[in-house]
């Protein structure tokens, strides 16, 4: 009894290696297990022996029956799961095709860079204004103490609209800080980006460029608070550490004016071509604003004061993503957009 | 402004590199454009003298010389014609370099040995132009170094004056900058000694207002000759062509002490008597270059009896202007008005170093030391003795003085400066404390006033950089200050836009007025002044922008465009200027590009629709309702529609007008719309309200019939509305078909027609009864024939 109990135990390892599909497991299981399988007539088989022996080999039955169907069920899952590897295997996809996606179109680099010193901006307070683009000689000139016929307006070329009255094509920002001296009280703390015109081209000019202007006036506005806003501006834009740089310069409505530069910002100020070697870039215009054009807009300079700068957004755009010709930003070619 | 740094060594002492001293004038004063330094490209070029000339053997245009170099003798090939034996003369000698790049070898020329080249002042870079060969003194040294006996290795700064700075257009005034930068004395020059005779030159001032000062001095007995080497030199320095010693020493004055100076042909004066006045219209004149300049009643002038003699500050003419046999000179020093002398120079196309001073505005006081310090080189130079001396003056102008706050001062620049620390600066710039106040000298009156003008002058050469750096705070002033900006809906339009996949362009406003007249639905406006005919016109709208774009992508490659732009649109409406921010689109080509799915199809008509449906609703609109479209010419006739409130038109869209595309020779069909940003924020609503929804299956009814082409979508789907079915929720158009069944009129919808119950689910029953009203209203309503 115990031979052919060992029997059928070696037979169904053998069996058991053999099957490698879900049927065979099955068979395999009706062989053994089933009504008519081998351990149940075995099991009938017991009635023919002693008590004693029907314990013993009674128990090494059922301990057989309790192996193979666990060892069944191990198989069984076993294809199973080989089963499912194989058919994931299957499904597999070359993820280095092309993707097929629905493109998200691309904003135009002055965008880019408009929003990004907006941002900054927002952080110290300042709140966005704009301004109209067709302006009259007083907003662009006179209110920002541009005497007429004056040399300092040989600095702005100007377009001049066929019209009964005169009319231009605003050649700065700055006007809007009038308009919004116009409308508000100090404290006024203001950006005012736009686009701006000079009658004036060529390889680094183009006749249409965009500018962001700064403006605040409150009681007690420094040159160190313009200082410290426009070196937080330019740290913020370009990097951590940027340092700069301010020198004498002119413009009607600020007194004193300045010229701010910025530390290279290819070559950290080492000198290269970027900055013909100078290691300095200059970037933006500034200077607190000038007591006349306070009173144009009846504010009392001696109670208030304040500060304006301005800085043009292509020269930004130009340092940052490195673009090479101004004429770029205004052929609008999709190979360009795209890039952004 | 040209500064050569030895003539501003007479004002001052500074023993200071170049570099050095650009980097203070930088942080301190102005901006330098270049560091020129002459000596820089020369090299081996020394003084020789020609001992012979022979003809070449070989060639009829050049000659042989023999030259003295001092220790060696060469001989050299020219082809000049200027030089004499004994002439004295620059030799590059070989192995020279010269500006340009050239270089100088020993080579045999048509076969004769020619160990150098002669040098002209043009070879040399010392002038634009010269008649040959640059012939020296003869009691030059000979052998030494060209660069040593012309002094080319002296520094010249070139420096960019503002228009506020008047001070700054004279050598003199660059030395005071210094001045305070060092804080060392200016030199004063010598003007006291004045022999002055009694005698009175007439000048009757007829324009008071725009001649504030005129001094005439008539010196007699002046020898006109070349002015001498030092002179010419430092004229040449300054890009200042050497004409005679009179005519030199008035541009030599000019350039160092920034007060333009003219010197007449007393002779030629007629009556003897200056005139300042207005010219007559039609008055003319003739310039040094015979030139005719026709003057008008605007122009100052300088006259004599029967004629203007000079253009008040800006030039003189040539009747009456030094010739070589002159012997007695009127000298002039004026301060003429800067307004007319610029509208004077602009006006004609004048623009000269003396209009340049004027215009900037000169300095009422130096009038006299200038014209006293030409008067001192004259004598010196040309010999002569003054004779008659005549100072008209005008309204003296007032001294500037200022309140002295240095608290103020301290507060606006965020420092904390000692008072005497401001007065230290103030003191080297000339500016004098008196009681409380500064009193400004009256060089810088023209642009030191205010006490905010103090603050600059502290402020710069305190140096801006030597301030600290303080951040305001930062509060929240959006109460008090509440500016109107399209930025946040800017902003929103552009992130849709993005997401239907256009790349968003910028261009300029100003456009050519030939494009087709289609393209206007508005009368546009013209710039008086444009740079070229292409960008004359200001643009009435986007669409312009944009075809040119995707005229030039698709002539670039790029044929699949989607495009958006937001900017500014221009027109004259009834005789007043308009100026509306719009957002436009240009859609063309396949819909959506993929990589390499092969199913693709052009944009159309229903795409534009649904973009634009998206943006209004997504902007807030909530009721969008279509209309014909009546004012848009550029758009098809019958492919284009008007959003509208009332009159406000919220956006157009259709087809770009066939006219139009083959005028742009585009093969493929152009989309457009263009959104008036302004109307959509006037009926933008951003009130959301929450609408229970329901969870019961829906159920679809199918129903599909011809109809007649004119009847418009819109009316079949108010008819199935007045059925009033109670449980409709939606309705869809499931298929068009344009067949030929019932004719060409006809046209096939399938619909698909969606119930729900918001209580319970909805019975067969209650479906049917929904469904029958609607057909049985279809029916009545509608002339159709169910499919
Ligand atoms: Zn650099």
């Amino acid at each position: 009894m115990i031979d052919i109990i060992n029997k059928i135990k070696d037979d169904f390892w053998t069996l058991l290696q053999e099957s490698n599909s879900p049927d065979k497991i099955d068979s395999l299981r009706v062989k053994y297990l089933g009504k008519k399988g081998d351990l149940t007539s075995l099991l009938k088989q017991l009635a023919s022996l002693s008590i004693e022996e029907k314990k013993s080999t009674g128990a090494l039955i059922n301990q057989l029956k309790d192996d193979i169907t666990l060892k069944l069920e191990e198989k069984f899952k076993y294809i199973e799961d080989q089963a499912f590897k194989t058919q994931l295997l299957n499904e597999k996809i070359d993820f280095t095709l092309p993707a097929n996606k629905i493109k998200k179109g691309k904003l135009h680099p002055i965008t880019l860079v408009n929003n990004e010193i907006q941002a900054i901006f927002q952080e110290l307070g300042f709140i966005i204004a704009e301004g109209p683009e067709v302006e009259n000689d007083y907003y662009n000139f006179s209110a920002l103490n541009f005497p007429a016929d004056h040399p300092a307006r040989d600095m702005h070329d100007t377009f001049y609209l066929d019209y009964h009255e005169p009319r231009l094509l605003r050649t700065h920002t700055s006007g809007t800080q009038i308009h919004v001296l116009e409308q508000f009280k100090p404290p006024v703390r203001v950006i005012m980006p736009g686009k701006v015109f000079r009658s004036d081209a060529d390889i680094s000019h183009s006749p249409v460029f965009h500018q962001v202007e700064g403006l605040y006036v409150d009681k007690n506005v420094s040159f160190s608070h313009l200082k410290a806003v426009l070196q937080y501006f330019l740290e913020s834009f370009f990097y951590k550490g940027a340092s700069i740089r301010m020198r004498p310069s002119f413009f009607p409505f600020t007194e004193p004016s300045v010229e701010v530069d910025v530390a290279c910002v290819i070559c950290k100020g080492k000198g290269c071509s970027m900055c013909k070697q100078s290691g300095w870039i200059e970037i933006l215009g500034a200077g607190l604003v000038d007591p006349n054009v306070l009173k144009n807009v009846n504010i009392d300079p001696d109670i208030y004061s304040g500060f304006a700068f301005g800085v043009g957004v292509e020269r930004l755009a130009i340092l940052k993503y490195g673009i090479n010709n101004i004429k770029l930003f205004y052929d609008n070619h999709n190979f360009f957009l795209e890039q952004f | 402004m040209l500064v050569p740094i030895n003539w501003l060594n007479d004002f001052i002492d500074i023993q200071e590199t170049p570099n050095i001293l650009v980097e203070k004038l930088l942080e301190h004063s102005c901006e330098i454009e270049e560091i020129i330094n002459k000596s820089k490209d020369i090299s081996n070029v020394f003084v020789g003298r020609i001992l012979a000339i022979d003809k070449h053997p070989d060639a009829d245009k050049l000659v042989v010389c023999q030259l003295d170099m001092g220790k060696e003798k060469l001989q050299i090939v020219t082809g000049a014609t200027n030089v004499k034996v004994g002439d004295v003369v620059p030799v590059a000698v070989d192995g020279a370099k010269l500006p340009k790049g050239i270089q100088i070898k020993t080579s045999k020329l048509r076969g004769v040995l020619s160990q150098g080249m002669l040098c002209s002042e043009v070879e040399l870079n010392l002038a634009q132009e010269s008649a040959g060969i640059f012939i020296l003194p003869r009691d030059v040294e000979l052998g030494i170094s060209v660069i040593d006996y012309l002094k080319l290795d002296e520094v010249i700064l070139n420096l960019n004056i503002l228009p506020n700075r008047a001070d700054l257009m004279s050598i003199q005034g660059v030395a005071r900058e210094l001045s305070a930068v060092y804080r060392k004395p200016v030199n004063k020059i010598n003007i006291s000694e004045l022999p002055v005779k009694d005698g009175r030159l007439r000048i009757v001032n007829e324009a008071p207002e725009l001649c504030q000062r005129y001094i005439g001095v008539v010196i007699n007995n002046v020898k006109i000759g070349s002015s001498p080497e030092w002179l010419q030199k430092r004229l040449k320095d300054v890009n200042i062509k050497p004409i005679n010693n009179i005519v030199d020493v008035t541009n030599y004055v000019m350039m160092e002490l920034g007060q333009p100076l003219h010197a007449f042909t007393y002779s030629l004066i007629d009556d003897s008597q200056i005139t300042i006045r207005k010219a007559k219209d039609d008055e003319e004149m003739t310039l040094l270059n015979d030139e005719i300049l026709k003057l008008n009643s605007t122009h100052l002038i300088i006259a004599d009896k029967h004629k203007p003699i000079a253009l008040a500050g800006v030039m003189g003419g040539k009747y009456s202007s030094i010739m070589e046999d002159t012997a007695n000179i009127v000298l002039e020093a004026a301060c003429f008005d800067a307004v007319s002398v610029r509208r004077a120079a602009f006006s004609l196309g004048l623009r000269t170093e003396s209009s340049q001073r004027f215009e900037k505005g000169v300095d009422f006081n130096n009038v006299e030391i200038a014209i006293r310090r030409a008067i001192l080189l004259i004598l010196e130079l040309a010999g002569g003795e003054v004779t008659q001396y005549s100072d008209v003056k005008e309204k003296e102008p007032k001294k500037v003085a200022i309140k002295f706050r240095p608290k103020r001062i301290n507060e606006l620049l965020g420092t904390n400066l000692e008072k005497n620390e401001m007065l230290t600066i103030l003191t080297c710039l000339g500016f004098v404390l008196q009681d409380e106040n500064i009193i400004v000298p009256s060089y810088r009156a023209a642009d030191v006033y205010r006490e905010a003008d103090l603050v600059e002058e502290i402020g710069r050469f305190h140096g801006y950089n030597n301030i600290s750096p303080v951040l305001p705070e930062i509060n929240d002033f959006s109460k008090n200050c509440k500016p109107i900006s399209h930025f946040s809906i800017n902003n929103k339009l552009r992130e849709m836009l993005t997401g239907f996949g256009a790349n968003e362009i910028v261009s300029y406003s100003m456009i050519s007025p030939l494009e087709s007249k289609q393209l206007y639905n508005k009368k546009t406006l013209a710039i008086k002044n444009p740079l070229s005919i292409t960008e004359s016109v200001l643009r009435p709208n986007l669409l312009v922008s944009l075809l040119k774009n995707c005229e030039y992508n698709s002539k670039n490659l790029v044929q699949d465009l989607k495009t958006f732009e937001i900017g500014n649109i221009f027109y004259n409406q009834d005789g007043s200027i308009k100026e509306e921010l719009c957002c436009a689109a240009l859609f063309t080509g396949k819909k959506e590009k993929t990589s390499f799915e092969k199913s693709e199809r052009l944009f159309d008509f229903p795409d534009l629709k649904g973009i634009v449906e998206d943006i209004l609703q997504n902007s807030g609109i909530k009721k969008i309702t279509y209309f014909e479209n009546n004012s848009f010419p550029f758009l098809h006739d019958f492919r284009s529609a008007e959003i509208r409130i009332g009159k406000a038109i919220l956006a157009i869209f259709g087809e770009v007008h066939p006219v139009i595309q083959k005028q742009y020779d585009f093969r493929r069909k152009l989309y457009y719309f263009e959104i008036f940003i302004d109307n959509i924020i006037k009926y933008q609503s951003n009130k959301k309200q929450f609408k229970p929804f329901s969870l019961y299956p829906v159920v679809k009814r199918d129903v599909s019939f011809w109809i007649d082409k004119k009847i418009a979508y819109e009316t079949i789907i108010k008819v199935i509305e007045q059925a009033k079915p109670q449980f409709l929720v939606d309705i869809k158009l499931a298929d068009i078909y344009d067949g030929n069944k019932y004719g060409e009129e006809k046209i096939n919808y399938a619909f698909s027609i969606i119930f729900q119950n918001h209580e319970a689910t909805l019975t067969e029953e209650q479906v049917n009864i929904d469904f029958k009203k609607i057909v049985a209203t279809l029916e009545s309503k509608l002339s159709l024939i169910f499919a």
